[in-house]
Parts: structure tokens; sequence; C-alpha cells
């Protein structure tokens, strides 16, 4: 699993993950993610490039988007695939964080001011 | 495991779909049985078998740990927001969803779970 920083504004970084978001991949991003979604108001997640999603990294994005969102910011999902997206709905997580598909509209939101 | 998996869907023929029902399952057992059957620091064993027949695709691990069984397992109602989520019990929801079969049994002292995939 890879994780790319890019910086999108004041206070809101665009993440660009890569490879499986599973137990083996959530292990080896859990740090750097926890602390970006602890030091900005703005997170959107990249997730074109994550081919497999279970359990251990949905934790790694919840545990996020609750730290983000307690500070009353913005945490956003980005382009998941379709194998990607069934595994957010049958565990209720595209209803508790908004995924987007349309990069310019997903920017725009996690940019807005709280 | 991921590679035994990959090579198994090769030689099996599995769709992109089965394939990943299967690698998704697996490790949300695995993680299951590892974090709720076994005590931290002792030695476990843990087998698995995949096999196929006419009509589906099954998987069998079988464990020497404490009694488990996710099939009987109450899953907590999925939340209505961020704050009151709770982190855990997705596993088990992904696996009901994800494989068309579950059957556990408990005998001679294993855990004995069966996953089953129709074939696609």
């Amino acid at each position: 699993m890879k994780m790319a920083v890019e910086p999108v504004a004041a206070g809101v970084v665009k993440v660009i993950l890569d490879g499986r978001l599973d137990i083996s991949g959530a292990g080896t991003i859990d740090l750097q993610f926890s602390a970006i979604a602890a030091s900005h108001r703005g997170v959107l997640v990249d997730m074109s490039d994550v081919s497999f999603l279970a359990s251990m990294g949905i934790r790694t994005l919840l545990l996020a988007a609750k730290a983000v969102q307690r500070r009353g910011g913005a945490f956003i999902l980005l382009h998941p695939s379709p194998e990607v997206s069934r595994v957010l709905e049958v565990t209720g997580v595209s209803d508790l964080m908004p995924i987007c598909r349309d990069n310019d509209a997903a920017l725009a939101a996690v940019s807005a001011p709280a | 495991m991921l590679a035994w998996i990959e090579d198994l869907a090769a030689r099996l023929d599995l769709t992109a779909d089965t394939t990943y029902a299967l690698q998704l399952c697996l490790e949300e057992a695995v993680t299951n049985i590892v974090t709720h059957a076994f005590d931290a620091g002792s030695a476990h064993d843990l087998d698995l078998a995949v096999w196929r027949d006419a009509v589906a695709l099954h998987a069998e691990l079988s464990d020497d740990g404490r009694p488990f069984d996710p099939v009987a397992h109450e899953l907590a109602a999925t939340a209505k927001d961020l704050a009151s989520a709770q982190i855990g019990g997705l596993g088990i929801r992904l696996m009901r969803s994800f494989a068309q079969q579950i059957v556990y049994s408990r005998t001679g002292g294993r855990n004995r779970l069966t996953l089953s995939f129709a074939r696609r």
C-alpha cells in the first residue's frame, strides 16, 4: 500500500492511496493517515487505485473521518472502484461520509469553510 | 495467503467477482479467528481448504481456538452518523454479504467454518 499526500489549500489535503487496503495495507498507513487526519480540517481521499478494501481498512478510514469531523472538518472519499463501493455500502460507511465521483466537486466540498 | 489465493483463482478459473469475495471473506474470517478464538502469545493452528463442485466454490477454515461462531453472532444496527459509528463488527457483515452461504460447526474441540460462493 502506497500513500501520497498533496496539499490542496491551507489545512486541506488530498491523500492518494494505491494498493490493497487490507489488514497489511492498513497497518502500513495507519500512523501517517491518522496524523494527517489530526492536523487538517479537510481531507480528500483518492480511492481510484485502491484495488481491495477489507474491514481493517474501513477502520482506518472511519477513525480518521471521526477525528476530522469532531473538529468540524470535512472527510471525503473520491472515486472508489465498483468492488470497493460495494464494501462501503454493505458496511454502511457510504451513509456516514460523502463519496464523490467528481474531482472538482470533491475539491470544492472539502475546501469549503466549516 | 494472498499469492496462494491468486494462484488458486487462476487454476480454478474464478471470475474477478468470485476472487474478490473469496479474498475478502478469508481475510475477515481469519482476522476474527485470530482476534476472538486465539489467546495472544499461545500457539494455535488454522487449516484452510478450498475446493469447487458443480455449483459453488467452497472454503473451509478449521482452528483449535475457543468456540467462536460468526453465524450466530448478533450484528449491531448500522450507525446513523459518523459520531456514533462503532469501529468493529464489520467483518461479519461483509462475510454475510459476499458469501452465499456460511456454515459453522464445533466438533472435536475445533471451530469449522465453511463459506460457499456461487460460481459465476
